[in-house]
């Protein structure tokens, strides 16, 4: 018996250049965002390794908690690491809604396109080796 | 004033408690609830929350159990219940605490239960409001 289709998430990524001139990886997302696709997710971004990210969410229907928390352990890391992450969020989407209820909504950088994201990246603080 | 609404038949579930549930049980709720003029995207966002907290934290120190899911008009409202035959919520080794989750169910519900039923699991029955004058 054939099981029902799943819903899923998909990834794409590609280079980029903050206005700045620094390096950055925008990683897009296509799907749903939920316990059954977090592994997914965090091994897209996974891939891209130590570089800054931009996090492109605006193609994502559905997320959860699990999302949320995989999306602060991602910004924990390459926050350790001087490195920045940004988040491009759909204006009026379902994404932005369940963040603002979540309250991370501003804490976790989240932007309405990849231009606002990688400016954002520009402004972040200073790393305090000197490294971007 | 009255409330006019079609009213199914109850839906019930059952489910291998495993990440893959997941999306099979916040759809099928969704879908329920849209039938009935509830709030679809509220009670797809809560039973990814409870069905995720159930596979997480019912079972830390055994095999993967079952999640009955049931979904029905009661007092004029949609009741949704996801219960488990875990060993009761506790932390996962891996974190991703209940916290976030909970708080979010608790935005998008008129009310939220938790109980340990006597002969085991766990139960989270969650209310949420029709519209009024859904006719499904």
């Amino acid at each position: 018996m054939s099981e029902p289709a799943a819903t899923g998430l998909s990834a794409s990524a590609e280079r980029a250049t903050t206005p700045a001139g620094a390096a950055a990886a925008i990683v897009a997302f296509e799907g749903d965002l939920d316990l059954a696709t977090v592994e997914r997710f965090e091994e897209a971004l996974d891939e891209r390794g130590a570089t800054n990210l931009i996090v492109d969410l605006g193609g994502v229907r559905f997320i959860d908690s699990s999302g949320i928390h995989a999306l602060v352990r991602a910004r924990a890391a390459r926050t350790a690491s001087d490195l920045g992450t940004e988040l491009v969020v759909a204006p009026g989407s379902a994404v932005e809604r369940v963040l603002e209820m979540s309250g991370l909504l501003e804490e976790l950088g989240a932007r309405a396109d990849r231009d606002s994201a990688l400016a954002a990246l520009d402004d972040r603080d200073p790393p305090a080796n000197g490294r971007r | 004033m009255t409330t006019s609404y079609r009213k199914p038949a109850p839906l019930q579930i059952r489910l291998d408690a495993v990440p893959g549930s997941v999306p099979r049980a916040r759809t099928a709720l969704a879908g329920y609830a849209r039938e009935v003029g509830a709030p679809a995207d509220d009670v797809e966002l809560a039973v990814a929350e409870a069905t995720s907290n159930a596979i997480l934290h019912a079972f830390t120190s055994r095999e993967p159990g079952n999640l009955d899911l049931r979904a029905e008009i009661a007092g004029g409202e949609l009741q949704v219940t996801v219960a488990d035959d875990g060993d009761g919520m506790r932390p996962h080794p891996q974190g991703g605490g209940l916290g976030l989750g909970l708080a979010l169910i608790g935005q998008m519900t008129t009310s939220l239960t938790i109980k340990r039923p006597a002969g085991g699991g766990t139960e989270v029955r969650m209310m949420f409001p029709i519209a009024e004058g859904s006719s499904g």
